[in-house]
């Protein structure tokens, strides 16, 4: 597995830049408490950039190849354009640098109440279950009770594992189990009943994983299987998905060539209208929410 | 027909409405509209009522979002450029196409080029636009919709609900999922790219997400976000070899430096289907239809062809739905539009009087 190709300093969960903070320093204040929190003010979370998440080098990829005549259709879409867009009196856009205090590095729109939960850890596990996710909050080593309980409950004997550090980890520990465990291959992943992953953020406010193609080594482990086992270290929550959209500007070169935002099991709100769970796969999804 | 839509059209708020945040609604003073529910949209409202007043100020919000898109209009050249050379950088595959033709001439060289019997696609108006079955049946390719369960398609087509500038991504919204699978699992990604869905920045990308799936069918968050960038890294299992992005004009940078104007404010989260109560046709891109123009009555799908034909001629859209207004051209017999016959052959344009949406518009009525 490429996993090893990982440092030691990107990897290491004591990482400063991971850590609950006393004092306000965090990218987003998140005030008190709402309720019940009596005195004092509520811990503020570090929000990492993307900069800041595990990561590992890679090469440059080579160029693109660019073909059509860009100047030409540039050069078009300016004519058209010379005139301005037309605007309406009666619904004139608003002008966005004449807001005071507009800093374009800044939120463009601040976030909605609800969506920016104080209580990240509560807010997130609350998150996943409406989305149809079961949650296991474990502290420090995930216990083998709970190892063994996963394997007989989701009667899963096939696993393929992404290649993350935290989900080789667990993989070794399951197949000291008498799991069957394989590098996320499309070919293995479509055949394993789970997929072992870590995720490089989880979103509080909507339950959601983001996972990185790069870290992860490809896609398939967490697509491909009927059951998704997703390892989150409680560090890596942020509120809204807000935070992690606009922290992808700040470090071009991190962003992966997939970075993928998933709520809970598959679904298919559109069909008739309905959400429904499980109309493509996977249909599962397990979260091993570490702390 | 129309007199039922007559009826579907009658504003009536109070109990059983649900207000539809618009992206080109309310953006500075018109409130949110009241729409009547009816058949298709009733199960859909109840979710869409209860999620959007959770936003502290969704017409803050939308106002946000239509300054951004106009913001955005107003450098278009600029973040083109700056899209394709960020994306090259990444090993994306560009090539601009001005028309459908020029798009469905590319998308069919690439897939003859990997020599492909079976090309994968996700939902997205934008791969009718170009008119791509046809092309792919007629040289013996087949265009499947969705993951049919083949592990490794050659080919696979996606729409791009936003390209943002500054880092060459493209973003691909799916509820069901279908999107992540053809964008993971193919081995050419093919993205078709509407002008109109590119942002200069992720700060700017974030507000049209944020509204995005909210907008589109109530749900919090789509089931599935994924943010591509480049071509797969070489050790990696899994994903395209291959991204090629279609730069698609087609008549949008006409239509946006013309008429009509509110164009650009559309951030396409797919809710215009349900808004048939407006009028408006299935499947359509805008909350500005030609029924909406001409008034209700058009049956659906002629709104909806017209509606995308419209976008290769800007002046030919403004020129039929005008003329259909004065009802001097459709009437129950003759029903055929002089300048869209292949769109109204086999079918009839009812006779509308009614003043046209873009002129209620401009006077500030709606």
């Amino acid at each position: 597995m490429s996993g090893e190709d990982l440092s030691d300093k990107d990897l290491r969960d004591d990482d400063p830049t991971w850590q609950l903070a006393g004092a306000a320093v965090g990218i987003r204040a998140l005030g008190p408490e709402p309720t019940g929190a009596g005195s004092g003010e509520a811990p503020t979370w570090r929000v990492p950039s993307l900069g800041e998440r595990p990561r590992r080098e890679v090469p440059a990829p080579a160029p693109g190849s660019e073909h059509g005549d860009r100047g030409c259709f540039v050069t078009g879409v300016r004519e058209r354009l010379a005139g301005g867009v037309p605007t309406n009196p009666p619904h004139r856009p608003v002008v966005l640098a004449a807001e005071p205090g507009r800093d374009d590095e800044a939120d463009l729109a601040p976030d909605d109440a609800e969506a920016a939960p104080v209580d990240l850890v509560g807010s997130f596990v609350r998150a996943v279950e409406d989305v149809g996710g079961v949650c296991h909050r474990v502290e420090g080593e995930v216990p083998d009770a709970l190892l063994d309980h996963l394997v007989a409950e989701l009667d899963a004997w096939e696993m393929v594992v992404s290649a993350e550090p935290e989900a080789v980890a667990l993989g070794e520990r399951l197949s000291g189990r008498g799991v069957e465990v394989s590098p996320a291959t499309p070919e293995a992943a479509v055949a394993a009943t789970v997929g072992v992953t870590s995720a490089v953020a989880g979103i509080a406010a909507t339950g959601s994983l983001v996972l990185d193609s790069r870290r992860a080594g490809g896609r398939g482990a967490a697509l491909l299987p009927a059951i998704h086992l997703c390892v989150l270290p409680v560090e890596r929550l942020l509120a809204t998905p807000g935070d992690l959209f606009r922290s992808l500007g700040a470090a071009p070169e991190d962003l992966p060539p997939a970075l993928v935002v998933e709520t809970g099991a598959s679904r298919a709100g559109d069909i008739e209208q309905l959400l429904a769970l499980g109309t493509s796969r996977p249909i599962g999804l397990h979260l091993l929410l570490v702390s | 027909m129309s007199a039922h839509a007559d009826d579907r059209r009658a504003e009536r708020p109070g109990p059983g409405t649900a207000v539809l945040l618009h992206p080109v609604s309310g953006a500075l003073d018109a409130g949110p509209r009241h729409v009547d529910r009816t058949a298709p949209v009733e199960r859909i409202s109840p979710d869409r009522g209860r999620v959007l007043p959770e936003l502290v100020d969704p017409d803050g919000l939308d106002a946000v979002a239509a300054a951004v898109r106009w913001e955005v209009m107003a450098s278009l050249p600029e973040l083109l450029e700056r899209f394709a050379d960020a994306a090259l950088a990444r090993g994306a595959h560009i090539y601009w196409a001005s028309t459908a033709l020029e798009a469905r001439s590319y998308v069919v060289r690439v897939v003859q080029a990997h020599d492909a019997e079976r090309v994968v696609r996700s939902r997205s108006t934008v791969i009718d636009e170009i008119e791509l079955r046809a092309a792919l049946e007629a040289r013996g390719a087949a265009m499947v919709e969705g993951w049919d369960g083949a592990l490794i398609p050659e080919v696979g087509i996606t729409g791009v609900d936003v390209a943002v500038a500054e880092t060459g991504s493209i973003v691909v919204v799916t509820e069901e999922g279908n999107g992540r699978l053809v964008a993971s699992l193919s081995r050419a990604h093919v993205a078709v790219l509407g002008i109109d869905r590119l942002v200069g920045s992720w700060q700017q990308a974030e507000v049209v997400l944020r509204l995005l799936s909210r907008s589109a069918d109530g749900h919090d968050r789509s089931s599935s976000t994924t943010v591509v960038t480049g071509a797969r890294d070489p050790d990696e299992l899994d994903g395209p070899e291959e991204l090629h992005i279609v730069v698609l004009d087609d008549g949008r940078s006409s239509v946006l430096g013309g008429r009509p104007p509110e164009v650009p404010g559309c951030i396409h989260c797919g809710a215009a289907p349900d808004g048939r109560d407006l009028g408006m046709g299935p499947g359509n891109r805008m909350g500005l239809s030609p029924a909406d123009d001409a008034g209700s009555g058009f049956d659906e799908p002629a709104a909806w062809q017209l509606w995308a034909a419209a976008w290769s001629d800007a002046s030919r859209y403004e020129a039929t739905t005008r003329a259909v207004t004065w009802g001097r051209l459709a009437t129950g017999t003759a029903g055929h539009l002089p300048l869209a016959t292949s769109w109204t052959a086999g079918r009839t344009v009812p006779q509308r009087t009614a003043e046209r949406f873009r002129d209620r518009w401009r006077k500030g009525l709606v």
